[in-house]
C-alpha cells in the first residue's frame, strides 16, 4: 500500500527538489494572481501571450501538480488506515493533477493559436 | 465505520484493524498537548491539503475559462468576484502564503540548521510574520 518503505528517500529527495523550485514559482504564481485580478478576457489573454509568463505558467502547473500529488499521497498514508480507500484518495489525486496540468497545456496552446 | 476507517486506535482490538502496522496519531485530540510546534506543522498540511484540493481545480477551472472564450471568462470572473468568490481567494491566498513561508522553513531545516527547540520556535514565529507580511503585500498589490 505506501510506498515510503520502499522509496523513502527518493519521495524525500523529489519532494525537497519540487520545494526548493516552488519557492520562486509560488512567488510568480502570486505575481501572476495579482497582475490577472479584475483583469478582462483581453488582458488575461495577453497575459498569457507573453512568453516569460506562458512558460512560467507550464513550469508552475507542472512542478506543482508533482508536489501536490506528492504531499497528498503522504498525508493518505499517515491518517488513512483503510488500503484501498488510501490508494483510492491517492490516485484520484494524481488523477486530477494531470488533469490539471492538461488543462494548463490546453489554455496556453489555446491562447497561442490565435497570435 | 468512518471513524475507524480515519482513526483506528479508537478499535481497541487490534486484530481488527485494517492494517496491523502502527500509523501516526492525530495530533489533536487526546493523544498530545497542543503545543506552537505540532500546531504549524498540522497547519502547514491542512494549507497544503486546501490548496491541492481547492485552489487548484479553481485555477485550472479559470484557466479552461480563458480557453473558453470571453463569455465563460466573464461568466467565471463573476463566480469569483461574488462574496463567497472573494473570501475564497483570500483564503487560497493566506495558505499559499504560510505554505511556503513554512516550506522555506523545512528547507533550512534540512541543511541541518535551526533545529534546537529555541530556533524552531524562532523560526516559527518569524515564518508566521512572514505569511502576514506576504499576504498583506499581495493583498495590496492586487486591490491597488
Amino acid at each position: 500500500m505506501s510506498t515510503a518503505d520502499h522509496s523513502g528517500l527518493g519521495h524525500w529527495k523529489s519532494q525537497r527538489l519540487s520545494s526548493l523550485l516552488l519557492v520562486p514559482l509560488t512567488l510568480w504564481l502570486l505575481w501572476a494572481g495579482v497582475a490577472l485580478t479584475g483583469a478582462d478576457y483581453d488582458s488575461a489573454v495577453a497575459f498569457f501571450r507573453q512568453p516569460f509568463h506562458a512558460a512560467m505558467a507550464l513550469l508552475t502547473a507542472g512542478i506543482m501538480v508533482y508536489h501536490a500529488q506528492g504531499g497528498i499521497a503522504v498525508v493518505c498514508e499517515d491518517y488513512v488506515a483503510h488500503p484501498g480507500l488510501q490508494s483510492a484518495l491517492i490516485w484520484l489525486t494524481r488523477l486530477g493533477c494531470l488533469a490539471g496540468f492538461l488543462a494548463t497545456v490546453y489554455t496556453i496552446y489555446v491562447v497561442w493559436q490565435g497570435s | 465505520m468512518w471513524l475507524q476507517t480515519l482513526m483506528p486506535e479508537a478499535i481497541t482490538d487490534v486484530s481488527k484493524q485494517p492494517d496491523p502496522r502502527p500509523i501516526s496519531p492525530f495530533l489533536i485530540g487526546p493523544y498530545y498537548r497542543p503545543q506552537l510546534t505540532s500546531m504549524l506543522s498540522i497547519a502547514s498540511r491542512l494549507a497544503g491539503i486546501f490548496v491541492t484540493a481547492l485552489t487548484m481545480p479553481v485555477m485550472f477551472l479559470y484557466l479552461l475559462a480563458i480557453a473558453g472564450g470571453p463569455e465563460s471568462h466573464a461568466r467565471f470572473v463573476t463566480l469569483l468576484g461574488s462574496l463567497p468568490g472573494k473570501a475564497f481567494c483570500l483564503v487560497s491566498l493566506l495558505c499559499l502564503c504560510y505554505h511556503l513561508a513554512n516550506g522555506i522553513r523545512h528547507l533550512v531545516w534540512d541543511t541541518g540548521r535551526a533545529m534546537s527547540l529555541k530556533a524552531i520556535y524562532g523560526t516559527g514565529y518569524l515564518m508566521l510574520a512572514g505569511t502576514c507580511v506576504l499576504f498583506a503585500l499581495v493583498l495590496w498589490r492586487a486591490l491597488a
